[in-house]
């Protein structure tokens, strides 16, 4: 009986590790890596002139005020006449 | 007995696993560019002297005129659209200086007869996180009100003070596709 109840929750424990395992990997792709984005990037690049640039720097991302600045200049443009 | 036992245990626990999951997509949508995809301007004068509390205080005066830009953003990672769609307010002057950028922060309508956006300073945006809510600014928050019937716009600013679009100011351009990167490349 005693040695049923240990399978019952060896079972449970390998279960919840292979879960637990895909929780994490899940979450984990929701958060971009910034080595990842350059190297997607750069294959995605279709100019092979700028590629060895790319691979060679390193992306970051803008701040908020870098980004909000870039829409101010972009959307004045798009609506100036 | 024991193994309903523990097949509660095992259910309760795969439905713990899965709900953090869900959460942890919920509140992180990270992105690599923004698409700006429409936008639209139109002009208010200043009608009444700003109140002291509001963003426009020491920007505008009586019968001055501001600008009023509205553009919706599309929030991109990989090609695909996350997060929904978003929007941005910027208030600027006649000598273009720009008093307010804001995010939106809500919105309403009844379909019929209006819609409005809350544009609010907390609202921030990080390309590894989304959409942010910092509230550790001065916080501020003004509406665009459209009534869709008349199809006039009107800005009410942090102090609740109203402002008309002028007549002939209203410019739109509904078929923007302007991709802004979200990163930057340091050597």
């Amino acid at each position: 009986m005693m040695k049923r109840y240990l399978m019952y929750l060896l079972a449970l424990l390998l279960a919840l590790l292979f879960l637990g395992c895909t929780g994490v990997r899940d979450v984990d792709t929701t958060v971009p890596d910034v080595t990842t984005a350059a190297e997607s990037t750069t294959l995605s690049d279709s100019t092979s002139a700028s590629s060895s640039e790319t691979t060679a720097g390193v992306l970051v991302s803008k701040s908020n005020e870098e980004l909000i600045d870039e829409l101010i200049q972009q959307i004045k443009s798009a609506l100036s006449e | 007995m024991k193994k309903l036992l523990l097949l509660g245990a095992f259910l309760t626990c795969l439905f713990l696993t899965q709900s953090l999951d869900v959460r942890a997509d919920t509140i992180s949508y990270p992105f690599d560019s923004i698409r700006i995809i429409a936008a639209y301007r139109f002009d208010i004068q200043i009608s009444t002297a700003p109140n002291p509390t509001s963003v426009l205080y020491d920007h505008a005066e009586i019968d001055d005129i501001l600008t009023i830009y509205v553009g919706t953003l599309e929030y991109m990672n990989d090609g695909e659209i996350v997060g929904g769609s978003d929007s941005i307010l910027i208030i600027t002057t006649a000598e273009d200086e720009n008093v307010v950028a804001f995010l939106v922060n809500s919105f309403s309508t009844d379909l019929t007869t209006y819609e409005q956006h809350s544009y609010a300073s907390w609202i921030t945006i990080n390309p590894e996180v989304g959409v942010i809510k910092d509230f550790t600014v001065d916080l501020f928050e003004l509406t665009v009100y459209h009534d869709l019937t008349l199809e006039t716009y009107q800005l009410i600013d942090n102090a609740a003070s109203e402002f008309d679009m002028m007549a002939g100011s209203y410019f739109e351009e509904t078929d923007l596709d302007i991709l802004i990167s979200a990163f930057v490349e340091v050597l």
